[in-house]
C-alpha cells in the first residue's frame, strides 16, 4: 500500500486519514462543529472590534489639537469666556475656538441627538460643501419668512433625517422643551452625506445663535474651547501649562484622544474579555478531552497496524494528517464565515451590543480590517496545539508493543 | 472517488470563498478610501470625536472627552447601566501628564 513517489505516499495516507476520520463520523463531526464555532466567535469579535478601531483612527488626525473643558466638583460645566483672553496668551498658542454643543433627548422618539454649533456659511464654501446633500435652501425671493431667521437653520445626519421623516418633520424640526413658553423651528437645510454616517448619523449642526437657545446656554458661557496649535511638538506643553494656570480645566490632546480610540475595544471591555475566555475555556477542554489519550478502538487500531507491518512514522503520519485536516478546514471555515457575518451581514445580532439602547445608529457597513499576523495567529493557536495533542498520544500508542496494545493491557 | 480528491475538492471551494471575500475586501478598501476625503472634511469641520455607534448614553457617544467620572463611576471596568456600555474598555488615562504641582504656578 505504501509505496511509490512521495507524493503518491502521502495521497495514500490522506486517503487512508480521511477514512479513518469518517469512521468515528459523529465525534468528528461534532469536534469540527465546535471548533468551527469557537474559530468563528473569536475571528467576529476581533474583526468588528478591529474595524471599529480603525474607523476612529482613520480620521482622529484631524481632530483639535487640544480640547479644553471646565470640571466642577468632578462634573463637566460651561467654559466662561473670561479664559479665553489668558490661554490666547500662552506663547505657541495660534487661536482659542469656542465651541457650542451638547444634546437633546427627544422623549416621544426616545432619541438622543448631538446638537452643535457652528456657522453653517462655512459649510457652505469650498470642500466643505461636498460633505452635505443641499435640499430646499430658502431662496430669498420667495420666501421671507424663512430667510429672516438664518439663526434657525440647521443641517442633520442621515439617520436623524430618517427618524424625522417617520414624523414628518423632515423640512422644519420644532425644539420643545416643557420649561420653554413656545417651541423653536428649525429648517433643515441639508443632510449630511451617507459616507459620513459613522461620525454625522446622530448629529443635528445648528446654526451657532440656535444652538445657543436650543441648550439654554446663557450667554458669555462655552460647552468647551479648543485650542490650535501648529507645532505639534509643543501641544503636550501648553496642555500642562493650560491646566497648570487653571487647575479647574481639564486638557485633552490630540494623542490623549487617540489613545483612549487604541484602547477603547482593548481586552480590558467586558465585551472582549468574557467571549475570548469563554472561547478560550471551551478550546481547553476539547484540548484536554483529546489530550487525555486514545480511546481503545483507536489504540487496538495503531497495534493492528504496527502488526501487518506499518512504520511508527506512517502512523504518525496519518494521525497528523487527520488533526490537520479537521483543525485546518475548521479554523479556515470559522474565519471566512465571521468576515462574511460581519462585513457581508454586518453583523446582526452582535452590532446590537453596540448599539445598545439607542435609537439613531449607522448602518453599520465598516471598512473591513483583516490583518494577517491576526489570522497567523487564529491558525497557530487553533492547528498547532489540536496537531501536537493528536499526534503525541498516536506516538506513545505506536511505540508500544503491538501485542500488548492489542491484548489491551 | 478516491478520498483525497474530494478533500482536494473541498479546498478547491475554500480557496474560491476566500477568493471572493478578498475581491469584497479589495472592494471596499477602494471604497473607503473614496470615502476617506468627505469623512475627514466633517471632522475638521464638527471637532468632536468618536463614531456615532450609539447615543443611548453621553460618555457612550463621546467616549474620549467625557467627564472623569461619569462612566466607570464605581470602578473601572465596572458594568454600567447601558447595554451598550459593556462593550466600551475604561478610559486609559495613565499617559496622561500629570506631574504634581503644589500651589498655583506663577505665569
Amino acid at each position: 500500500m505504501i509505496s511509490g513517489s512521495w507524493f503518491e505516499r502521502q495521497k495514500n495516507i490522506i486517503d487512508y486519514s480521511l477514512q479513518s476520520l469518517l469512521r468515528r463520523r459523529s465525534k468528528n463531526i461534532l469536534i469540527l462543529i465546535i471548533f468551527i464555532v469557537l474559530v468563528f466567535a473569536v475571528s467576529s469579535i476581533l474583526f468588528i472590534t478591529g474595524s471599529l478601531t480603525q474607523e476612529m483612527m482613520i480620521t482622529s488626525n484631524d481632530l483639535p489639537d487640544i480640547t479644553v473643558q471646565r470640571i466642577l466638583g468632578g462634573r463637566q460645566v460651561n467654559v466662561l469666556s473670561s479664559y479665553l483672553p489668558e490661554i490666547e496668551k500662552i506663547p505657541g498658542v495660534e487661536a482659542v475656538e469656542t465651541r457650542v454643543w451638547g444634546y437633546f433627548y427627544l422623549a416621544s422618539l426616545q432619541a438622543n441627538f448631538t446638537i452643535y454649533g457652528m456657522d453653517l456659511n462655512l459649510l457652505e464654501e469650498g470642500e466643505y460643501r461636498k460633505i452635505v446633500n443641499w435640499k430646499n435652501v430658502p431662496d430669498p425671493a420667495e420666501n421671507q419668512i424663512l430667510s429672516s431667521r438664518p439663526d434657525f437653520r440647521m443641517i442633520i445626519g442621515q439617520g436623524v433625517f430618517e427618524l424625522l421623516k417617520d414624523i414628518q418633520m423632515e423640512k422644519a424640526f420644532l425644539f420643545y422643551q416643557p420649561t420653554w413658553q413656545k417651541p423653536i423651528p428649525f429648517d433643515i437645510i441639508g443632510t449630511f452625506k451617507t459616507e459620513t454616517e459613522l461620525q454625522s448619523n446622530d448629529m443635528m449642526i445648528l446654526q451657532t445663535e440656535g444652538a445657543r437657545r436650543v441648550l439654554e446656554l446663557p450667554p458669555d458661557e462655552f460647552s468647551d474651547l479648543v485650542v490650535h496649535v501648529p507645532n505639534p511638538e509643543e501641544i503636550e506643553n501648553i496642555a500642562l501649562k493650560i491646566h497648570r494656570y487653571f487647575p479647574e480645566l481639564r486638557t485633552i490632546t490630540r494623542a490623549q484622544i487617540q489613545n483612549t480610540y487604541a484602547t477603547v475595544f482593548n481586552w480590558k471591555s467586558a465585551f472582549v474579555l468574557s467571549s475570548l475566555l469563554v472561547a478560550i475555556f471551551a478550546f481547553l477542554i476539547l484540548i484536554w478531552d483529546k489530550a487525555s489519550g486514545l480511546s481503545p478502538e483507536e489504540k487496538r487500531e495503531i497495534g493492528i497496524l504496527k502488526a501487518i507491518g506499518w512504520d511508527t512514522d506512517v502512523v504518525l503520519s496519518v494521525k497528523f494528517w487527520e488533526g490537520l485536516i479537521l483543525s485546518g478546514i475548521s479554523s479556515l471555515a470559522g474565519i471566512l464565515l465571521a468576515y462574511a457575518y460581519i462585513y457581508w451581514l454586518r453583523a446582526p445580532g452582535l452590532r446590537e451590543i453596540f448599539i445598545g439602547w439607542s435609537t439613531i445608529y449607522p448602518s453599520f457597513k465598516l471598512m473591513p480590517d483583516v490583518d494577517p499576523k491576526f489570522l497567523l495567529l487564529i491558525i497557530t493557536i487553533s492547528v498547532v496545539p489540536y496537531l501536537a495533542v493528536t499526534v503525541f498520544p498516536a506516538w506513545k500508542a505506536a511505540i508500544t508493543d503491538p501485542d500488548a496494545i492489542m491484548r489491551n493491557i | 472517488m478516491r478520498y483525497a480528491s474530494w478533500l482536494a475538492i473541498v479546498m478547491v471551494a475554500f480557496c474560491l470563498w476566500s477568493g471572493l471575500e478578498y475581491r469584497h475586501f479589495h472592494k471596499r478598501l477602494l471604497e473607503t478610501e473614496q470615502q476617506l476625503k468627505l469623512r475627514r472634511q466633517f471632522q475638521k469641520a464638527v471637532g468632536l470625536p468618536n463614531l456615532a455607534i450609539t447615543s443611548a448614553a453621553r460618555y457612550l457617544r463621546h467616549y474620549s472627552i467625557t467627564d472623569l467620572t461619569t462612566p466607570f463611576q464605581d470602578y473601572p471596568a465596572s458594568l454600567d447601566h447601558f447595554p451598550a456600555g459593556f462593550a466600551f474598555g475604561p478610559p486609559d488615562y495613565s499617559d496622561m501628564p500629570s506631574p504634581i504641582v503644589f500651589g498655583k504656578l506663577e505665569k
